[in-house]
């Protein structure tokens, strides 16, 4: 088996969650959300991100404003959770946390 | 800024000449921000300009095609994106099928009221449809092959619908990898 490919598909259906929890806690833009994912692992990769943002943004679960800050040489776009992204994630998180109770009682129960 | 940050964003804008303009601007905007801060590392890590200049165009067509209820925009926008997703692949052959089995069974029809002695079913050997010629065996539908048939391509068209509706809405919450 792949592990790799294995991976990337793991990651592919937790992005959306990792990005919405990131966001839960504060505003961040593009690359703080990275920094955020990559603190546990590559759970999200630059080339996924930004279309990611672009769709959930347009989905109306998030809201997004543009800041020039200190000592930044470009405008950052500032992605913060709407009341619909809130509500999205407070569904997801308990699916979440059942899928992996579920999964690691199961795992570890075989080892 | 670096040559290659700048034919990076260069690259990526013409690849996202079918989005809107401001859209469009927003996107290589971000993504210029992005590169500034991560430098020639950014640059590998997105991968091609045009791959993800694709992965934008896809998820936006098919946001398109899925608030117009256009299938023939959504079908192509799915098979579009069969090459880099399996699940995109089964989505568009299943649809693509069914479409295609709606459409023959209507023709079905119109045969049937055209040339009924080439339509209908024979057995020993099964034979259903058009034939080019005559079989000498009897024909068991008659008639009747115009109102099963009519119903199998109604039937066909309705669930090719929503097996491409709900297909896509299922891809477009799954992320395309870039890298």
């Amino acid at each position: 088996m792949d592990l790799g490919s294995w991976q990337t598909q793991l990651r592919k259906g937790a992005a959306e969650l990792v990005v919405l929890a990131l966001l839960g806690r504060k505003e961040r833009y593009g690359l703080e959300i990275l920094e955020g994912a990559g603190e546990a692992g590559e759970l999200v990769t630059e080339g996924a991100l930004y279309p990611l943002l672009t769709r959930l943004e347009r989905e109306g679960k998030l809201a997004s404003r543009w800041a020039l800050d200190e000592g930044a040489s470009h405008p950052r776009k500032y992605y913060r959770l709407t009341g619909e992204g809130e509500r999205l994630l407070a569904e997801m998180r308990p699916v979440w946390s059942r899928f992996h109770a579920q999964v690691t009682t199961i795992v570890e129960r075989e080892q | 800024m670096t040559a290659a940050v700048e034919d990076y964003a260069r690259r990526l804008d013409a690849g996202l000449k079918a989005l809107p303009a401001d859209e469009r601007e927003r996107i290589v905007l971000e993504i210029r921000g992005h590169l500034a801060e991560r430098g020639e590392a950014g640059v590998a890590a997105l991968g091609a300009p045009e791959a993800l200049a694709r992965t934008f165009l896809q998820d936006w067509r098919m946001t398109q095609a899925l608030a117009q209820s256009n299938p023939a925009a959504l079908l192509l926008t799915v098979l579009d994106r069969a090459t880099r997703s399996f699940g995109a692949a089964v989505i568009g052959f299943a649809s693509l099928s069914l479409y295609l089995f709606a459409l023959a069974f209507a023709l079905v029809v119109v045969l049937e009221f055209l040339t009924p002695d080439y339509v209908g079913l024979w057995l020993h050997p099964f034979e259903f449809g058009g034939v080019t010629e005559v079989p000498t065996r009897p024909e068991i539908l008659g008639w009747k092959i115009i109102p099963l048939c009519a119903a199998l391509a109604v039937a066909c068209w309705a669930l090719a619908g929503p097996v491409l509706r709900r297909g896509a809405v299922r891809l477009i919450k799954r992320p395309v990898f870039a890298k």
